[in-house]
């Protein structure tokens, strides 16, 4: 099988990431924060560690606002629902996945918040000009993505920062997508989610919501962590206030070592390569007639959107499949983002390469699209 | 096992006391954590960081660096 689908999760996983979830399962299956006896403390050093890792990686000062969470989807309804209140009205961008958009639409209709979607401009200027005409006097907040899961045009993050802080908006950045460096102290970000099975190249079922102390949400789940447990009332204390229930050590324990691959290897030499293959595969599928690629007014995309003919998308996928190759089609969970580009009757093919991808599967890739190119003609 | 030392720090999560022990040990004192051995009732279930000595002085230095402790205690070796 070519893997083209790393946008959705990555794979392969390092065999590091493998081991350490064995050795999790073999060595640490205790439960963490919770017992005194050597097991429980050591599964304990290693979720901590996993913690430091995480702040140290995105600039963080203080590992215990790390958090804990199932994936991103579940760190941006904490932050999004824990800060924002009655009243509340959010800017957010016309390229958001479903994880902003459904959360954001779910408080409006409850009466909860408004919000209003700024448009994504191949120049920064204009971009940051659309999220300043829809600040009010009630915006609270500015959540936005790092780039678009399906087109993977990048949004200018410090610009769009500073904005937020020129407003006194609480900032929080949707990491899921895009490869660079963050830095949540330069870049004054509130809160920073992410998935720890993409870019971070842990296991699924793996994500995390770092949180500056500038901000306290609420919590959206309420239970036993092991701590304050006279107190009927969910601890304040960060992550404890977040991390009900058990935590899914070898998960944790996968996610600390992909951690430290990417560090090893480097974000931006991962991003570079990324970055690479995007081209390459952009710069042949332009010559093929029929073939329609998306955003080349951003050269820092690390996925690709295209499309064959009339065909629809799914189409062109299942037959990629057939050839085993796997990319992703259809509208990506975010359907605003293909409004914005035209592209709603046929959703578009998104191919997205990773770290341990070649040259040479994208050669294959091309040479089945040129062949359903032909063929739909 | 905590027996070695003589003195320990009280936390309410075990967080909060691993952040603790880095801090620590960044300055050169070297510390375990475990159990809260006698947490008051007002207290529940916590964690404790053991230290040999003038466990009054970390938690000084701590709190310099913005970390709150729940109090010490001393070891009670039968």
């Amino acid at each position: 099988m070519i893997y083209l689908d790393n946008a959705a999760t990555t794979c392969p996983k390092p065999h590091a990431v493998t081991n350490a979830m064995v050795n999790a399962v073999l060595y640490n299956c205790a439960n963490p924060g919770r017992s005194g006896h050597d097991m429980s403390i050591k599964a304990g050093e290693l979720v901590y560690s996993a913690r430091e890792k995480a702040s140290e990686l995105f600039g963080l000062s203080n590992a215990q606002g790390v958090v804990f969470t199932k994936n991103c989807t579940e760190s941006l309804n904490i932050a999004l629902q824990g800060l924002l209140q009655n009243g509340d009205h959010v800017v957010t961008s016309t390229l958001e996945h479903n994880s902003v958009i459904r959360v954001l639409e779910s408080l409006k209709t409850a009466g909860k918040i408004s919000y209003d979607m700024a448009s994504v401009y191949a120049d920064t200027l204009s971009t940051v000009s659309s999220f300043e005409s829809h600040i009010r006097r009630d915006t609270k907040m500015l959540v936005c993505t790092l780039a678009s899961n399906v087109f993977g045009t990048v949004l200018p993050i410090a610009q769009l920062s500073q904005l937020a802080q020129n407003y006194g908006l609480i900032f929080v950045l949707d990491a899921s997508q895009g490869a660079m460096t963050i830095d949540m102290r330069k870049l004054n970000i509130d809160v920073l989610c992410l998935p720890g099975h993409k870019g971070l190249y842990g296991p699924m079922g793996t994500g995390l919501m770092l949180v500056n102390s500038t901000v306290k949400p609420m919590p959206l789940m309420y239970g036993g962590t092991g701590s304050y447990s006279q107190d009927r009332a969910q601890p304040k204390e960060c992550p404890d206030a977040y991390e009900s229930g058990t935590l899914n050590v070898p998960g944790i324990a996968g996610l600390c070592a992909g951690i430290d691959f990417v560090k090893k290897t480097g974000v931006d030499n991962i991003a570079a390569h990324e970055r690479r293959l995007v081209s390459y595969a952009e710069h042949e599928l332009k010559k093929f007639s029929g073939v329609k690629t998306y955003a080349s007014e951003c050269p820092e995309k690390t996925v690709l959107s295209f499309n064959v003919g009339a065909m629809h998308s799914e189409q062109v996928a299942a037959l990629l499949n057939e050839n085993g190759i796997a990319v992703r089609a259809g509208y990506h969970c975010a359907y605003t983002a293909h409004s914005f580009y035209g592209t709603e009757r046929t959703g578009t093919i998104r191919m997205s390469p990773g770290v341990f991808s070649t040259p040479s599967d994208i050669e294959i890739l091309l040479k089945n699209v040129y062949k359903i190119a032909k063929g739909s003609k | 096992m905590c027996c070695m030392y003589g003195e320990y720090i009280k936390f309410g999560s075990v967080t909060s006391a691993q952040r603790a022990q880095k801090i620590l040990e960044a300055n050169g004192i070297a510390s375990k954590v475990g159990k809260n051995p006698s947490p008051k009732q007002t207290e529940g279930c916590g964690y404790a960081l053991f230290v040999h000595s003038d466990a009054a002085n970390a938690v000084r230095m701590l709190s310099a660096r913005g970390i709150a402790s729940k109090g010490t205690g001393k070891v009670n070796v039968r």
